[in-house]
């Protein structure tokens, strides 16, 4: 006993779910967009930040020991935030995002020498932490453990006590490869405390004791 | 990543068209316009009943309410050898003379033994099967007997609701028996019905009289009944203003033994009856139902499997922060600020993907809806569908997993009435 298949109703049925579905890959793409968009304004905030970093680092000369960049820290952390989250959403090589990392380690680089010259200059005695890492397969699980002993360090010390900087060792960013030549940073993930190469994974307890060594 | 956007790919476009599928099918005009009959066929109700004292008078009487004439149906008890009170119970009623009750006895042989021992004893031209925990609405036989004019329809079904929906395992239920109540229709209307309910379905006499009654070697003989109709030709209809309520399991493992039951004999049938697989012979039942309902089983697995793998490997991350750097992680979590709360719910909603999971709950509702409004079902649904959107997939994927397990990996067997299957 046949049963009739309606032709008419499979093409209907065809048509409006692949119409629906190419809406819904167009909404998409116009929210990828449009997250992109803001990373861009996020970027030019960037670049106004850079540019009062460089007018603060010229007041120093003049005025040491007054200024304050507490403020900057803030912003700091909070774009750090939005890389690692645009890391996970468009992938760590979109270009967009390489280039906004770059930005963003300039400015970080930029407050690490201000503070680095507060230190001296003004005798303050919080301890200065430059981080390097790398997101390759081979180095990425170690250097995410030392991220997490750093971030545990930076709570419990809090920014006034501890400045952590967090530097791409494989970033195509000519400072970068400037303050590598400098510490010799030979392997990842490495840390300069103050001046003084330590390379591999350090442990929770062996900062916490060089950093009780500092004071 | 790039493959679970793919299989997200995948899913949403099998989803919408299924759904548009399903609305072109429905065609509300016709839902709540049951055929009047033309006369009114004497109908034999059998009852099977294990063990049921606590309910049989409940469904005995809901019953003895039908609105059909007294004269022309008769009740048919099948005690199937319980150990407590149920032949009491129900002899109670055989004085009772129209319409008539009649309460048989037999050694314990499972439920389809007593069907068919019930439909030995029956008279009627109709027959009808009612699940001893189950209670049909006054209306519902009235609303089913007009679609047997048409001399194919060998079988209808009604619609299946609720009894009991106060926790959250009943409500899921609900949800979930709504959008069957749909579904049927559906498949109804494309002559795709390939699952007839236990509790209250009504069936042609003369079709067990020619090609045997409920295959007592099945687990599931109600899904193998529905595949024999079919695989004869004949038409199952159903109504979808008819509505019986059946009491659903409220434990999560009574709940769980039904759906490895159901899911096993749903596999054993399948492939007892693949020939329903020709789309030349069958129609929509073999070249999209049957082959969606496969699908939607493999999609639901799958993406649980891969929710699960990324929740493992958060948890994973969790740990070796943890082993790291001890119970200070702790603090860690307490320091969670609002900026990063606003932060990652902003960055998640704004997933691309976010469009397809709100057209796939939109889809939902509305076959929720549609099926409510079909059903005449008054009480209010919002915590069920709630409950059905965030975790129906889950208990779905769930319970497939498990019948596959515990049937084709450790070979267990299931007790279903006095026979191990």
């Amino acid at each position: 006993m046949k049963r009739k298949i309606v032709k008419e109703k499979y093409i209907a049925v065809f048509a409006l779910a692949t119409l629906l579905f190419i809406v819904g890959i167009l909404v998409g793409h116009w929210i990828s967009e449009w997250k992109i968009k803001k990373t861009l304004e996020v970027e030019k905030k960037l670049r106004f930040d850079l540019l009062s970093l460089e007018l603060e680092t010229e007041m120093l000369e003049n005025y040491p020991c007054t200024i304050e960049a507490m403020m900057l820290e803030e912003e700091l952390g909070n774009i750090a935030r939005k890389v690692s989250f645009l890391e996970e959403q468009l992938g760590k090589r979109n270009p967009k995002v390489l280039e906004l990392k770059k930005y963003y380690s300039l400015l970080e680089i930029r407050h690490y020498l201000l503070m680095k010259e507060r230190k001296e200059r003004c005798n303050e005695n919080y301890t200065l932490i430059l981080f390097f890492y790398s997101n390759l397969p081979e180095n990425i699980e170690v250097s995410e453990k030392q991220g997490y002993v750093l971030d545990y360090l930076r709570d419990k010390y809090t920014t006034k006590k501890v400045k952590i900087y967090s530097l791409d060792y494989d970033l195509d960013l000519g400072i970068i490869k400037e303050l590598i030549r400098i510490h010799n940073i030979s392997e990842v993930p490495s840390l300069v405390i103050d001046g003084n190469l330590y390379v591999g994974f350090q442990s929770k307890e062996k900062l916490e004791r060089i950093l009780k060594g500092n004071k | 990543m790039l493959g679970t956007t793919l299989l997200v790919y995948a899913i949403a476009y099998f989803g919408f068209f299924m759904a548009f599928f399903f609305i072109l099918s429905y065609e509300p005009k016709l839902v709540g316009k049951d055929p009047k009959p033309k006369r009114f066929p004497y109908v034999s109700i059998i009852i099977p009943a294990y063990n049921e004292e606590k309910v049989i008078g409940k469904t005995i009487n809901s019953v003895l309410k039908l609105d059909y004439p007294k004269d022309k149906y008769e009740i048919i008890v099948v005690d199937d050898g319980s150990t407590d009170k149920t032949f009491k119970v129900a002899k109670r009623f055989t004085r009772i003379k129209k319409p008539k009750v009649k309460v048989f006895k037999k050694p314990n042989g499972g439920v389809a033994s007593a069907k068919n021992y019930g439909i030995k004893k029956a008279k009627g031209e109709i027959i009808v099967t009612l699940d001893a925990d189950s209670f049909a609405s006054e209306k519902a036989l009235k609303k089913m007997v007009g679609y047997f004019d048409d001399k194919r329809v060998m079988a209808v079904t009604a619609s299946l609701n609720v009894y009991n929906t106060k926790s959250f395992l009943e409500k899921l239920q609900w949800a979930e028996y709504m959008t069957g109540i749909f579904l049927r229709k559906v498949f109804a209307n494309v002559d795709a019905v390939h699952v007839i309910p236990g509790p209250f379905s009504a069936f042609r006499k003369e079709f067990f009289e020619r090609y045997g009654g409920f295959d007592e070697n099945n687990v599931t003989e109600d899904t193998e009944i529905a595949m024999r109709i079919q695989s004869k030709g004949y038409k199952i209809e159903n109504s979808i203003t008819a509505s019986i309520y059946t009491v659903v399991p409220n434990r999560f493992v009574d709940l769980l033994k039904q759906r490895i039951r159901w899911y096993y004999g749903f596999v054993k049938n399948s492939l007892k009856y693949k020939r329903l697989l020709s789309p030349r012979k069958y129609g929509d039942l073999g070249l999209l139902i049957l082959p969606s309902a496969f699908l939607s089983v493999l999609f639901a697995i799958v993406s649980s499997l891969i929710f699960f793998r990324s929740l493992f490997q958060g948890i994973a991350a969790s740990i070796k922060r943890f082993q790291t750097v001890g119970y200070a992680a702790l603090n860690q979590i307490f320091k969670i600020k609002l900026e990063y709360i606003k932060e990652g719910l902003f960055q998640y909603l704004t997933n691309p993907l976010i469009f397809f999971i709100i057209i796939g709950v939109f889809f939902c509702l509305l076959w929720i809806i549609r099926a409510k409004q079909g059903a005449e079902e008054k009480r209010s649904m919002k915590s069920a569908f709630l409950y059905f959107f965030l975790t129906y997939g889950f208990f779905y994927a769930f319970w497939w997993i498990t019948m596959f397990i515990y049937k084709f990996v450790l070979r267990k067997k299931i007790k279903w009435g006095p026979r191990y299957y």
